[in-house]
């Protein structure tokens, strides 16, 4: 484990935070209703108590997302994820899982990688967050980005957002990680296209001080 | 019949050649199907039924509809429901939130009916019946007596169980589209792994002109053979969106994804097999069922790689129905379970006749190719340092094995593959098809193709995919792809600068046969003098552009590809732990166009095998019918600690011409991991995933004996 930590913030286990604030039973899916006595019940049984569809009162919440201040009103479940792809536009991070499982959502809030799948946007008030967006453009790439294109560190790209954000973060607290290290690093990340030999040279290249050409 | 050009005029080709689009994957700024976000969109939402079998008895869309924020309610008309995740209705609304909301508020009432979710329940025969046809379709070869009675005078037979699990494909992009109808027009941006197939298909459901719908994939988080439909969800949206008039996005949940858009089939094997005193095949004997959900089909290829002689091969193999989502191609279907089940009946005949795996390979597998990378492979991996003649004799609680596996794939190409290059004023080329890259690469072999076909830099080459507006180009399944569009893109790029060299002969007062063009150059291979830049050049062509639309030739791509992996292992017999150390891969895929997306790929192939043979396994409850670990907290894909090392031998055989390579890798590692964890503890995991519980009970049971 890399000294400073590079934890994410802890998922809540098996049911997606927005899911759990809206009640148990919201509609059919996304719910974790497993069992013959609630499967048996009838779908209008099982509604949320207060389903307002978008009468639901918003507020303002106010963020500087990769140097930029933004003020965005969101509803109180929406979670961060959600409102950085959506609402900004800023659709590097991806929702694969929605669960805290994948990693595919990681963003630098605070100075911490956290899974934006999990967090409320407004609980992201007044933070300073660094999206994939913010860590290098085209052209003015960040040496995670250089090393990740020199290794072929991908396929499909989906995962990729994700992974750069958390080596990024992981090299930031641990500049000279071992192969153990970066594995332990990404461990919260999933690529499904198995990509993950290619990370790790590209991780272990930046570890050894080789920066991206 | 065309020929690739010779390996010294091949400046990319077959070199480490890093994405075209790496600077958009990387940095978030590629559009993914997912990313689309149009002016007043809505988001869709397809209401599932929660029950493995049942009756619509009714449906009340009217609070659903009353809700505000939402715009659309749809019944999809399901009256029977037959598996957890069926489809029943759906909603648009102005929020992801919001539709989720309103599934929430349709009322159905279901009459629950009796259902089967495993294929022991469903073969039964007081089974609840779940198709009109039955539940179980059989397949058979052979004469089954005739076998017994080879079987019986063989001088070794072996007797086994064998299975492969269910496998879901998770594609980290799930299923789904953004549509909108403009003019009349359909305009869909659409994960899929066939652009112009879905065009054809979203014309077809609405009985529209296929210039009429416009399909969009530049790029896509993933397909391994499940996205090549329009699907319900893609039909839903269009309709969503014609019934709003505005854009809507519906992407599946990742639990939609687990339940409802595929998964590779099952298979439960029992094997007979028998050799004589010199290692030689005499029979084999295979008796099996295997669960395509509630479609069905679930065939793998049988015999397998290996030569069993005339009339001495039976198999019978039943096609089972249970209420669970239908399968759909996976990467190089059938084979890898054919390959799991082969490659460790292999082993315990060399094993039965006393031979070593390997020379018995040789002496029963006809393929020269592999015959030849079973030795590679061998010297790498240090088969005569670390196989272990004894299995689970090394010392201490972390044993170490060794195993091997083998497969082999087709190939080909599409004839139909069409692609337009343009050549521009200011020296610029533009090549264009409908591709789509799935994340294979293929938008880097069109762009670096074309550069050494016309002998110019990359940089003045802009390959363009993944629009229906681009010249034909068929579907990415089979492993196809790059014998499909590459030979398409020599061969227009190859009219196109015999085109461009009549004008530019001309300005050089030589003949436009004697032409060539190098590094950038143009000239004469006669008179070196004679010779003009090739931006120039295009800037003869008098503002015009000079264009030229022309497809697949033959010659430059073959099918029939050959491989085998070696796998070395560490179990810890005092926890059960299996942890995959390192592998070797030996893969021929004829001519290689970019070595290094080459080996991601073959990387790739051996993490998702790898994952299906230690993790994945799509349970299913039989007490509710339904699926247990819909999520990836349950379902378990393979992750950083478990990758080894890999060591990948291209096994490049340009003569061959282009052969795909999505699939072939993707079938030997379960068999050779397997056989490693024998060979390091010398009791058999005849069923997939090889868990840690599975191998403690196997080493108890062993301990037992």
């Amino acid at each position: 484990m890399s000294k400073g930590g590079n934890k994410k913030a802890p998922p809540v286990k098996g049911l997606d935070r927005r899911t759990f604030l809206k009640g148990m039973g919201t509609g059919l899916i996304g719910t974790a209703t497993i069992g013959q006595g609630i499967l048996a019940a009838d779908a209008a049984a099982a509604q949320p108590a207060a389903a307002k569809g978008e009468n639901i009162e918003k507020a303002a919440v106010t963020m500087t997302i990769n140097g930029k201040k933004y003020t965005v009103e969101v509803e109180p479940r929406e979670v961060l994820l959600e409102v950085l792809r959506e609402k900004l536009q800023l659709t590097g991070a991806k929702l694969v899982c929605g669960h805290g499982e994948c990693g595919a959502c990681t963003v630098i809030l605070n100075g911490r990688i956290v899974y934006s799948c999990l967090m409320l946007a407004i609980e992201a008030d007044g933070a300073k967050i660094t999206t994939i967006e913010g860590l290098g453009q085209p052209g003015n790439l960040h040496p995670v980005q250089k090393k990740f294109i020199e290794h072929d560190a991908y396929q499909c790209g989906f995962c990729t957002p994700g992974f750069e954000v958390a080596l990024a973060d992981l090299l930031e607290k641990n500049p000279k990680p071992t192969l153990e290290d970066i594995k332990r690093g990404l461990a919260g990340n999933i690529c499904r296209c198995g990509a993950h030999p290619h990370i790790f040279n590209a991780a272990l290249d930046l570890a050894a001080g080789k920066g991206g050409r | 019949m065309a020929k690739w050009m010779p390996a010294e005029k091949m400046r990319y080709i077959g070199k480490d050649v890093p994405r075209t689009d790496g600077p958009a994957k990387v940095t978030g700024t590629a559009k993914f199907s997912y990313d689309i976000i149009l002016p007043g969109m809505l988001y869709g939402k397809i209401l599932r039924s929660p029950h493995p079998h049942a009756y619509v008895k009714n449906i009340d869309l009217s609070a659903a509809a009353k809700l505000p924020g939402v715009a659309a309610v749809l019944d999809l008309n399901k009256y029977t429901v037959r598996y957890q995740g069926d489809e029943i209705a759906a909603v648009a609304a102005v929020s992801p939130d919001v539709a989720e909301d309103a599934c929430g508020l349709i009322k159905i009432v279901y009459q629950q009916l009796p259902y089967v979710v495993t294929e022991q329940d469903a073969m039964k025969p007081d089974a609840p019946r779940i198709a009109e046809s039955g539940n179980v379709s059989w397949q058979r070869n052979g004469d089954k007596e005739k076998v017994e009675t080879i079987l019986a005078a063989s001088t070794h037979v072996i007797e086994t169980e064998l299975h492969c699990q269910v496998q879901v494909h998770n594609c980290l992009e799930t299923h789904g589209c953004v549509a909108v109808w403009e003019d009349g027009k359909l305009k869909v941006w659409i994960s899929t792994q066939g652009v112009h197939g879905c065009r054809t298909d979203f014309a077809e459901y609405f009985e529209t002109e296929e210039d009429k719908v416009e399909v969009n994939c530049e790029y896509m988080g993933g397909g391994f053979g499940s996205k090549f439909e329009i699907g319900v969800e893609g039909q839903t949206a269009a309709r969503l969106a014609k019934m709003t008039g505005k854009p809507v996005k519906l992407m599946l949940s990742r639990k939609e994804e687990y339940l409802s858009v595929g998964n590779r089939p099952s298979v439960n094997a029992h094997v007979k097999a028998g050799c004589d005193g010199q290692g030689k095949i005499t029979a084999l004997w295979v008796e099996s069922d295997g669960t395509g959900g509630v479609g069905g089909n679930a065939g793998y290829p049988m015999p397998y790689i290996f030569q069993i002689p005339d009339g001495a091969f039976y198999f019978k193999h039943g096609h089972v129905r249970i209420n669970a989502g239908t399968a759909r191609a996976q990467r190089a279907p059938g084979h890898p379970q054919s390959a799991f089940i082969t490659d460790q009946t292999i082993d315990m005949l060399a094993q039965a006749a006393g031979m070593d795996p390997i020379e018995f390979r040789i002496l029963n597998d006809p393929n020269k190719a592999r015959q030849r990378q079973y030795r590679i492979g061998a010297e790498r991996i240090g088969w005569s340092q670390k196989w272990n003649k004894v299995p689970g004799s090394g010392k201490g609680p972390k044993k170490r094995g060794i195993g091997i596996g083998t497969g082999q794939w087709g190939g080909g190409g599409a004839r139909s593959t069409k692609v337009t290059v343009d050549i521009f004023p200011d020296g610029k080329v533009n090549v264009s098809t409908g591709t789509q890259d799935l994340g294979t690469g293929v938008r880097t072999l069109v762009h670096l193709v074309a550069a050494d076909t016309l002998g110019i830099s990359m940089d003045l080459v802009t390959p363009q995919i993944g629009r229906s507006i681009y010249p034909f180009s068929t579907a990415s399944g089979g492993s196809i792809t790059t014998g499909s569009v590459t030979p398409a893109v020599k061969n227009a790029c190859d009219v196109a600068r015999g085109q461009f060299f009549q004008k530019v002969a001309a300005a050089l007062g030589v003949s436009a046969e004697e032409l060539t063009c190098e590094d950038g150059v143009i000239f004469s291979t006669k008179d070196g003098s004679k010779k003009m830049r090739w931006k120039e050049a295009c800037a003869l062509l008098q503002g015009q552009v000079l264009s030229v639309t022309d497809g697949w030739v033959e010659g430059l791509s073959s099918s029939g590809v050959a491989g085998c992996q070696f796998c070395e292992v560490e179990v810890d017999v005092e926890t059960g732990r299996v942890k995959p150390i390192k592998f070797v891969a030996v893969q021929d895929f004829g001519l290689c166009l970019n070595s290094l997306t080459s080996r991601s790929q073959i990387n790739g192939a051996i993490v998702m095998g790898l994952s299906w043979a230690l993790f994945e396994d799509r349970t299913m409850d039989p007490g509710t019918g339904t699926m247990v670990n819909p999520n990836m907290e349950n379902y378990k894909v393979l992750g950083n600690m478990e990758v080894p090392e890999m060591d990948v031998v291209i096994d490049n055989m340009p003569e061959r011409g282009v052969i795909g390579l999505g699939e072939p890798p993707r079938v030997p590692t379960a068999g050779a991991l397997a056989n490693a964890v024998y060979n390091a503890i010398g009791v058999r995991i005849t069923r997939m995933p090889i868990t840690a519980d599975k191998v403690l009970a196997a080493l108890a049971r062993k301990g037992g004996e």
